[in-house]
């Protein structure tokens, strides 16, 4: 019997709402607090990762020197949007970062230096007292109430509880005893009671908190394959772009239509690919962020983005898609009984019954009573295997049918042969049938019916399944009962697929299978014997309860132990790359619309049929540039707020998602240029001089 | 090349659709022809008068192909197969870190099937 | 019959015959890429060369192969056309000048088929026999191996980067394509009236008085596989337009048809190679789409054009045949700068100037609709990862094409492909257009200027070879420069694409579901199409804009 809280209907109702925008105001304050990182981040040699970033300050740098030699409103107007855009690309990425920064912070606290007492030569020897930061892994500490744990380690003796709030936000404290699942625990959080001692698993600086620190402020964000992938495309675009106007400097002077080099750095920064190249970083910062948002800490950027990729997910019966206990579904009377008297027969027995089986049959009935005075409760016990209660003139039982019965024959009863039969085929239903029994004065003791519990699954979860079999993931049911008990909870709950009877060694062996046939396979667990199995996974999701072995195996750590998240964090890792892909798909699109600004306005002056294709009808040559290159800065200021947030995702298929991201994304970003920079003329022509 | 009207080319260009050298070299042609008729008593004296620059067409020719050829081997080291792509050395080596930890903290094996892709972190 | 219907019956007719003839090609190429079966007289060549057939090459010693096998075949050449006075069948022609030797010999080993000389004034029946139509099959039969062994590689898994044996590609696409069907197409051609024979020239007297001289030759032989390999080079300077090698409509549109085949036929190979016919039809089906784009605009631009003659006359007869009009001119252009060939009926220079440009922007999409023979094929398929990429992301996944998964270094591959025509092009005509040596070239400045030395620099680093005819560029810095774009432009890119062929025979295949995104559906051709426009009109717009478009406006 778990020991899992039956969740209340908020709870279940969170679970369907899908990856929707995390609020995301970009407040001024936050942009404030962004500026000084952002300016540290225009160093070249940081710069070089972003090649389409670099070029745009090489050409900004290039026109500053061009606008002292030959001053014009023109160049320096370029100049100064030409620098803004540099600015504006760093300051998306320090604004995300800026977002993990708080959390850091609160973090940090925990890490301040306290002494540890050390057990010098391991358990049993002296107690000698060092510094946290003097620990190493292997050594051995005696925490008591009220101190903070020094380090990350394992419990190996005794039973304390532990405040953890401080790193998952659950205030409640938790249980942690030696041996067993629930023996790790975590640098920097505080004892409450008792006395346990540690075998520390972590060198300083290498602790589950210093880790923590370092994702959520991104300072050690790794490129993901992906977005490396991405880079690579975006700088072959930028090589093709600086040929091409490098080339129509020549070009333009063999038709006597010279052009400056500043109009063509202006051309070419509208042409390369500056608004995904400045927002790529932001991008992923904010996936890890909004995983972080969720209480979920992604161990590399690489994580989140295989959780996108996840062919197969790999759900635990328990707690994911059923309530992670039994509960009564029905009751069902003997002929002859009517529901409501057994109804009340079964509340009775359960009155004295606390377990989540036995209140859950007061809440399926929906009433409760007063037991009759000097009622003696009979609480479960797994000896008896029933619950019930004692009064003069009567008694109820309710409980294993193979123990009422008995409980009847020795009362003088019998058992009908119809319970007989409706309790096997509950059982055979996967369910557990409880029978219900009264013994009224001296009346020979009378079976009243039957309570069906069943494994509930959850609301909503169908239709979750269904969802991610739209996106092409099957879904498979790993539980630990028999198979025609999981087959039917499975057929009940929509899943794909179960393992029943499941070990750890299936676990693994199924992973592999899947993963030989090129499927990625995510799932979650937190005891020491998942811990191969999470390693295997492509995505590991390791419960903050579990074990130290299963946080190390895992690629993610769930602080809320909630393994319905898995679906979750498909879900975000399946937005970060849709989040690039539309915003590439923008930025490219984006250059049509600039050809159509740019290029009639650059030699409009000796091919005056060109004016044609100014259709827009820029007030003036130097306008339409200037306004192009504002526009091409704006955008990126405009986009930061859905770089950050993410696209709006919905569970579809991939046709259905393609043709709705191309229509929004691909169609547009060729009409929104159009408006923006004929917008954008219209105040730019005001300016004087130019 | 007014001659060809009587094929139907509309002609504006004496030109050809391929060279506009076409009439010159047809007259040249012609002339050297006889020149060469003339000269076959020392024709492969005449044959050799780009001695020099035969040699250099010569050799930017197996330049060429020596870089191309370089190109095939430079690709090959660096992107020739996936297994040898490692992208992300840092963050293999937590691969291989977490993989350890979890082999003995767990006291189970766990091999890196090599075939198989992923286990990504 | 006016002539819109008549356009649109010889359009229908061609339709009609492809699609007789390409699903039946398709799955005969698709089989002698796949079978393991020999023909005897494919043993003796493999023993003759001493290769063993049966070995399995690594990418690697595919492509050291093809290199090998085209420097070779550059060095005979170049060698032929320096000592073809030397050989017997001369037609008593010096030797080629060494520039000229060398950008004949380049031309023809890369399919391109650029000729800066006139065939029947500087090459004897010899070189044209032995040397330029050897190689007419054989660098036919190169694009055509490596677009095979790039679908094998996609249709592989686990093959530690070995994709076929090039020695055996080559004999069998020679032996078993190539060879049968020019000689079926030549005997056509030959009773349709195109000249087949030995005979140096005939002086005759005209009608005016003046003298002409008539050249034979093997023409109808040449021009079958000039056609069929995509290669077109003419054997006369007039190319299909002389009526020597293309007499009437009805060779004209035959011609065309074995322009389009092979490559069509590819793209239908392609799907049984990977075996989801639906993919191949896709890519046949992108290819059809910007192809019939072209001819759409083209004819447009010939029968109804912009520019003051042509609006008098009616429409754009200059630098055409009378014997085909300018409906047949325009589809044969299109045809022929949508794939690799560069045969010409008509001249390009004297097409309107937005028909020039459509000409023009049919060889910077790269020959991919439907391409040169093979090369066709591989560049929609770079061309469809980038797409895949692309979109890949906008459905959430890592993209994949095949299953393949599009990670770092395949892109890197697809990169580099994509980006090296249009640099050669690019840097060649700035090049072009600013020494004194490239500009003395041109027959005309200003706008139509441009567009000759942007179409001849794209013509060769595309491996087209069509020209606008106006350019001189017969002269040593012309020859070194297009010599090398033609080189660069083939081998480069080759190279890259059998890397990648290596990579995805290595990989694993991705099982696909509903959440992969889908390559056959008509929703991806036509972002296939989108994403061919757009990359190549964003890399060439500026110059078009110089050119073509700046002609078409005034």
């Amino acid at each position: 019997m778990t020991q899992t809280p039956v969740r209340t209907p908020e709870e279940h109702t969170e679970h369907h709402t899908h990856v929707e925008a995390t609020p995301s105001v970009l407040t001024a304050e936050q942009i404030a607090d962004a500026v000084p990182g952002a300016l540290r981040k225009l160093d070249p040699r940081k710069l070089v990762a972003t090649p389409v970033m670099l070029v745009v300050e090489i050409g900004a740098a290039a026109t500053t020197v061009m606008s002292v030699l030959d001053p014009s409103v023109m160049g320096w107007l370029v100049t100064v949007w030409l620098w803004l855009t540099v600015v504006f690309g760093a300051l998306a990425e320090s604004v995300a970062e800026g977002r993990g920064k708080a959390q850091a912070a609160s973090l940090r606290a925990l890490q301040t230096e306290t002494t540890a007492r050390r057990l010098h030569g391991g358990l049993g020897g002296a107690e000698e007292l060092v510094a946290s930061t003097d620990l190493r892994s292997g050594d051995v500490v005696v925490v008591e109430a009220g101190e903070r744990i020094p380090s990350d380690g394992d419990v190996i003796e005794g039973v304390a509880s532990v405040d953890e709030s401080a790193v998952t936000g659950e205030s409640a404290p938790v249980i942690r005893e030696s041996g067993g699942d629930r023996c790790a625990v975590t640098g920097g959080t505080l004892v409450l009671s008792d006395r346990i001692v540690v075998r520390i698993t972590s060198d300083p600086g290498h602790s589950f908190v210093d880790r923590m620190i370092a994702l959520v402020e991104g300072s050690e964000r790794q490129r993901t394959p992906n977005e490396i992938a991405l880079n690579v495309l975006l700088t072959s675009l930028t090589v093709i772009f600086v040929v091409v106007c490098w080339s129509l400097y020549y070009l333009a002077g063999y038709s006597d239509a010279h052009q400056s080099w500043l109009v063509l750095t202006a051309l070419l920064v509208c042409l390369i690919p500056t608004t995904i190249g400045a927002l790529l970083s932001a991008i992923g910062i904010a996936g890890m962020d909004r995983l972080v948002r969720r209480n979920v800490l992604a161990m590399s950027g690489r994580a989140v983005e295989a959780a996108g990729d996840v062919d197969v997910l790999l759900l635990d019966k328990t707690g994911t898609i059923t309530y992670g206990n039994r509960q009564a579904y029905e009751i069902i009377p003997v002929t002859g009984v009517t529901l409501t008297g057994a109804e009340n027969a079964a509340v009775l027995a359960s009155l004295s019954d606390q377990t989540p089986e036995g209140r859950s049959i007061l809440t399926l009935v929906g009433r409760s009573m007063g037991g009759p005075a000097e009622a003696t409760m009979v609480e479960f016990s797994a000896m008896t295997r029933m619950s019930g209660l004692d009064s003069p003139g009567l008694s109820v039982r309710k409980g294993a049918a193979s123990a009422v019965a008995a409980w009847a024959k020795e009362n003088g009863g019998q058992v009908p042969p119809e319970t007989a039969v409706v309790v096997s085929e509950i059982a055979e239903s996967g369910g557990t049938p409880l029978v219900v029994a009264e013994h009224r004065n001296s009346d020979p003791a009378r079976v009243l019916g039957v309570v069906h519990l069943k494994d509930v699954v959850k609301d909503g979860i169908r239709e979750r399944f269904d969802e991610l079999r739209a996106m092409g993931i099957k879904t498979v049911m790993i539980t630990g009962d028999n198979a025609a008990t999981a087959r039917a909870i499975a057929k009940e709950a929509g899943v794909d697929d179960v393992l029943a009877e499941a070990t750890p060694e299936d676990k693994l062996a199924l992973i592999r299978r899947e993963q030989r046939g090129g499927r990625m396979v995510a799932m979650c667990g937190d005891g020491t014997n998942d811990a191969p199995a999470l390693a295997q996974a492509d995505v590991g999701v390791a419960m903050n309860t579990g074990t130290t072995a299963a946080k190390e195996a895992g690629n993610m750590v769930d602080l809320d132990s909630d393994p319905t998240k898995l679906i979750d964090v498909v879900e975000i890792g399946k937005q970060l790359l849709i989040t690039r892909g539309a915003l590439t798909t923008f930025s490219v699109a984006n250059d049509v619309a600039k050809y159509f600004a740019i290029l009639p306005a650059m030699f409009v002056g000796v091919f005056p049929a060109l004016d044609v294709l100014n259709i827009m009808r820029l007030s003036s040559p130097e306008s339409a540039i200037v306004s192009a290159v504002v526009f091409n800065a704006l955008i990126i200021v405009g986009l930061i707020p859905l770089a950050l947030r993410g696209v709006r995702y919905r569970p579809s298929s991939a046709s259905a998602l393609l043709r709705r991201n191309l229509l929004l994304y691909g169609v547009g970003g060729l009409i929104v240029p159009f408006v923006g920079i004929k917008l954008l003329d219209l105040v730019i022509s005001l300016i004087p001089g130019l | 090349m007014r001659t060809r009207t009587g094929y139907g080319v509309c002609v504006r260009h004496e030109k050809s659709p391929r060279c506009q050298e076409t009439v010159k070299v047809v007259r040249c042609g012609r002339d050297r022809r006889k020149g060469s008729v003339n000269a076959a008593g020392n024709g492969p004296m005449r044959v050799w008068n780009g001695g020099v620059s035969d040699l250099i067409y010569i050799l930017l020719t197996l330049a060429c192909f020596a870089g191309l050829a370089l190109l095939v081997g430079l690709i090959d080291r660096r992107l020739g197969s996936p297994e040898t792509a490692t992208d992300d050395v840092a963050d293999v080596a937590t691969d291989v870190a977490t993989d350890v930890a979890a082999d003995d903290a767990a006291g189970v094996s766990v091999p890196h099937d090599s075939q198989v892709p992923g286990a990504a972190r | 019959m006016n002539a819109t219907l008549a356009a649109v019956l010889q359009i229908l007719a061609l339709v009609a015959a492809l699609a007789l003839s390409v699903p039946l090609l398709g799955r005969y190429l698709a089989h002698i890429y796949t079978s393991p079966q020999h023909l005897r007289a494919e043993t003796v060549a493999y023993k003759a060369l001493k290769v063993d057939a049966d070995a399995d090459q690594h990418w690697r010693s595919y492509a050291m192969s093809a290199l090998g096998f085209s420097l070779v075949g550059v060095l005979f050449l170049f060698a032929f056309g320096r000592l073809q006075n030397l050989l017997p069948l001369d037609g008593g022609f010096d030797p080629l000048p060494s520039d000229g030797a060398w950008n004949t010999a380049v031309s023809f080993v890369t399919n391109t088929n650029w000729q800066w000389y006139s065939g029947e004034a500087a090459t004897g029946h010899l070189i044209q026999m032995a040397g330029l139509a050897v190689q007419n099959f054989v660098s036919a039969a190169v694009g055509l191996s490596v677009a095979a062994a790039f679908a094998r590689g996609l249709a592989r898994t686990r093959h530690q980067g070995r994709i076929g044996n090039f020695w055996v590609d080559l004999v069998r696409t020679t032996l078993r394509v190539l060879l049968p069907a020019a000689f079926v197409v030549a005997i056509v051609l030959v009773a349709a009236g195109a000249v087949q024979n030995l005979h140096s020239v005939h002086e005759m007297s005209t009608l005016t008085g003046g003298t002409q001289s008539l050249t034979g030759g093997p023409v109808a032989s040449q021009e079958a596989i000039k056609e069929l390999g995509t290669n077109g080079g003419g054997f006369y300077n007039a190319n299909s337009a002389h009526p020597f090698e293309n007499p009437d409509p009805f060779t004209n549109l035959l011609e065309i048809w074995a322009i389009l085949v092979l490559p069509f036929s590819m793209a239908w190979a392609f799907g049984l190679i990977v075996k989801d016919r639906r993919q191949g039809g896709a890519v046949l089906s992108t290819m059809a789409v910007l192809l019939t784009a072209g001819i759409t605009l083209l004819t447009w631009a010939e029968m109804a054009g912009p520019g003051t003659a042509p609006q008098l006359a009616g429409a754009a007869m200059e630098g055409k045949e009378t014997r085909f009009g300018e409906a047949a001119t325009a589809l044969f252009a299109a045809a022929t700068t949508g794939t690799s060939t560069g045969a010409v009926n008509g001249m390009h220079e004297s097409l309107t100037a937005p028909g020039g440009g459509v000409a023009l922007f049919g060889m910077m999409l790269g020959e991919i609709a439907p391409g040169g023979v093979g090369s066709g094929l591989y560049g929609m398929l770079m061309l469809a990862v980038v797409t895949v990429f692309l979109c890949g992301l906008m459905v959430g996944r890592t993209p994949e094409y095949l299953g393949k998964k599009i990670s770092r270094d395949e892109m890197v591959l697809v990169a580099v492909y994509i980006l090296t025509t249009p640099i050669l092009v690019l840097v060649g005509a700035a090049i072009a257009l600013t020494a004194p040596a490239g500009l003395a070239g041109l027959s005309t400045d200003g706008p139509h200027g441009l567009s000759e030395a942007l179409y001849a620099v794209t013509s060769a680093a595309n491996n087209n070879g069509s020209a606008f005819a106006g350019i001189t560029s017969g002269t040593p810095f012309w020859n070194t420069v297009l010599g090398l774009l033609m080189l660069f432009g083939r081998f480069v890119p080759m190279v890259f694409v059998l890397a990648l062929a290596g990579r995805f025979a290595t990989a694993n295949r991705l099982p696909d579901n509903a959440g992969t995104l889908p390559t056959h559906r008509p929703l991806f051709v036509g972002l296939l199409t989108g994403v061919a426009l757009v990359v190549v009109g964003l890399t060439f717009v500026p110059a078009l804009m110089l050119g073509p478009i700046v002609e078409s406006l005034s």
